[in-house]
């Protein structure tokens, strides 16, 4: 069916909107596409396709509604991701340190500093990782989304994200550390086919912990473009 | 007022059968006897918030006409969520229906 001009502009401008969230967008030009198409069913001309858009409301506004739902959405995932991640991080030095203790591959005596507190550094950024995960993810659920992206939502949302980059920041050096030790042993007890269990359960944590990171990146740059639909509102 | 009370405006329209945006607008338009005629782009960001609450689902489903739409239909939260405002809207309006009975019963007595 032919589509007036005036109809694929009112999408583009919708799905321009929504920018802040391409998955929506796609999903919402969709669901207002039907709807135009529907609504001018009967007429089919121009001027019931500008009525129906009018009745719709400017893209804008619509766009605006969408705002609380999917950023606590993004937050949602991001903390189903950080618990994700600790709890495979977690089974990966467990794992990692059963099999150190059974091939016997002790750490390096010639940096006897690293050895004494490195260890112990590691576990108390990972426990610390632990303790601001699983908080966050108590926060994070408890959140209700609300109707409209005001003033005391977006200080919620905002520390949904805080904790997050916490975790995020300790996880990053509780790997670091397990890079400098587990070379540290791998020295000790030389290169060898063993060798490559230890490197790759650290190379899935760097993986892991980037995940964190990009995801983090990508939220914040949600929330930045989703607030920007509201910046004439403030400056108004 | 209807700002409000739009959740529940849209969890009502779906009570008796699973229906798309446009469907649910048309609806809500006819069950109020054309009394809510509400801004229709605020229906679709209510159906995505209600669904993210749980209190409805919705699947892709092709129309007579072969297109893909979404069609949104109630959990049994939403039903639950629906009786719990209807019995609250309920008992608020039979207050304010007393109050403006009394209201008139008094005004009544003290134009005697």
């Amino acid at each position: 069916m032919h589509q007036p001009a005036i109809v694929a502009d009112y999408l583009d401008a919708l799905t321009h909107e929504l920018r802040f969230d391409l998955e929506l967008a796609r999903r919402v030009r969709s669901e207002v596409e039907d709807h135009l198409l529907e609504a001018t069913a009967a007429e089919g001309t121009t001027d019931a396709a500008r009525r129906a858009i009018a009745r719709l409301g400017p893209a804008r506004e619509i766009a605006r509604h969408y705002v609380p739902s999917s950023l606590l959405q993004q937050v949602r995932h991001v903390g189903a991701v950080l618990i994700v991640s600790i709890a495979a991080i977690f089974v990966l030095m467990k794992g990692r340190g059963a099999l150190y203790e059974f091939l016997q591959w002790r750490l390096n005596e010639d940096w006897p500093q690293i050895v004494s507190v490195g260890p112990t550094i590691d576990r108390y950024a990972f426990q610390s990782a632990l303790v601001a995960g699983i908080v966050g993810w108590f926060y994070i659920a408890s959140l209700r989304v609300a109707p409209t992206l005001h003033a005391g939502y977006r200080r919620q949302i905002k520390r949904c994200l805080i904790l997050p980059l916490a975790v995020s920041g300790l996880l990053m050096g509780a790997v670091a550390l397990d890079v400098i030790l587990g070379g540290l042993r791998l020295i000790e007890a030389r290169l060898s086919w063993a060798a490559l269990i230890p490197l790759a359960s650290i190379a899935v944590e760097a993986v892991l912990v980037a995940t964190i990171a990009v995801l983090l990146r990508r939220t914040n740059q949600r929330i930045a473009l989703a607030a920007s639909l509201f910046a004439e509102q403030q400056t108004g | 007022m209807l700002k409000g009370h739009l959740d529940m405006i849209v969890l009502a329209a779906l009570a008796d059968a699973p229906a798309h945006g446009y469907a649910i607008i048309q609806e809500i338009r006819r069950r109020s006897g054309g009394e809510f005629n509400l801004p229709e782009g605020t229906i679709y960001p209510a159906l995505h918030r209600l669904e993210h609450g749980g209190l409805l689902s919705s699947r892709w489903a092709a129309a007579d006409t072969g297109r893909q739409r979404r069609v949104y239909s109630l959990t049994r939260s939403g039903r639950r969520a629906l009786t719990d405002q209807r019995a609250l809207w309920q008992r608020f309006a039979d207050a304010i229906g007393g109050l403006f009975g009394e209201t008139s019963h008094a005004s009544a007595g003290h134009r005697r």
